[in-house]
């Protein structure tokens, strides 16, 4: 037991040993809570929200791209997606874990449950973003999972697996 | 499809129904034109109103002759509906019921968050509702007199 505690406490903690990919393509899957949500009930206060990226390396900890990330739904009332420029920073980083936080911004198609009294506008949301937060392990080489947690367009709390590819240009 | 299936895709939509909140239940849709009205007129919102709206409220299954006397304990297999309407809007967006059974309430709310969709029932626990209604404890747990 306790060389496997040191196994992965080793794991975690060794440093970046080798050059990393230039590229990373991830997404998100999971629930989101709805701040601005009335109805107490699960199906009305939460919804499947989802997340995909690509970034390119930008130095030892910064990835600079975009995202697209939005609600599920089959109403319109809830179906949101925003279309981002994102920036992912490494905050902690070791040789296959990574602890970052990312800032995204753009504009998003608006829907009535992004809005206290729940009525849309009739145009687009500009700025829309998220703030986020993710742990992710590298397994297999190149293959990305982990967990995500972000707070989107100030209305939107969510949670969700992680998952990603990283590659090289040209050669994934 | 094969039967051994059916019970499995019965648990699934069982478990689907109760993740989402399950809608109103049958013996409560229609409560407002078959139950006694018992508010002469809408109740108005007020601050900290957990039922935020206009609110009118219906005594079911109960004798008419009980209600508007304001008899108080009501009987068992009493149903108390209340739904609440925001303003400026047009649906009703709460339905809270109360039941009697065996002597004590069971308390229950229906939410949603547009007309066109399905109230479901909420997350909030029985000692969410009687924090509230204990203070009508004299009058059966129930705020609302019968009026004209």
């Amino acid at each position: 037991m306790h060389r496997l505690l040191f196994l992965l406490v080793a794991f975690l903690v060794a440093p970046p040993a080798r050059a990393e990919p230039s590229f990373v393509v991830d997404g998100q899957l999971g629930a989101a809570f709805l701040l601005h949500s009335r109805s107490h009930a699960i199906g009305h206060a939460f919804k499947p929200t989802a997340r995909f990226g690509l970034r390119g390396r930008v130095g030892d900890r910064l990835e600079v791209g975009g995202s697209i990330s939005g609600l599920v739904d089959a109403s319109a009332h809830y179906r949101v997606v925003g279309a981002l420029a994102q920036a992912r920073f490494a905050v902690w980083r070791r040789s296959a874990f990574s602890l970052g936080g990312a800032i995204a911004l753009g504009a998003g198609y608006d829907a009535d449950i992004l809005h206290a009294d729940l009525r849309a506008k009739p145009y687009p949301v500009i700025p829309y973003g998220f703030l986020a937060l993710d742990a992710r392990w590298s397994i297999a080489d190149r293959w990305l999972i982990g967990a995500e947690a972000g707070w989107e367009d100030l209305s939107i709390v969510r949670l969700g697996a992680l998952f990603g590819f990283a590659f090289d240009g040209g050669k994934p | 499809m094969r039967p051994a299936r059916l019970p499995f895709l019965s648990g699934v939509f069982a478990l689907t129904a109760i993740a989402c909140g399950s809608p109103v239940p049958e013996d409560i849709l229609g409560y407002a034109s078959r139950c006694l009205r018992m508010n002469a007129a809408p109740i108005p919102p007020y601050d900290g109103d957990p039922h935020r709206g206009m609110k009118n409220v219906y005594a079911c299954n109960v004798g008419s002759s009980l209600v508007e006397a304001n008899a108080r304990p009501f009987p068992d297999g009493t149903s108390i509906v209340k739904e609440s309407t925001r303003e400026g809007e047009s649906f009703v967006w709460l339905i809270a019921t109360a039941r009697k059974e065996a002597g004590a309430w069971r308390w229950d709310e229906y939410t949603r968050n547009f007309e066109d969709e399905e109230l479901r029932h909420g997350l909030a626990g029985q000692s969410t509702c009687t924090g509230c209604h204990q203070q009508a404890r004299s009058a059966d747990w129930i705020f609302t007199r019968y009026a004209r």
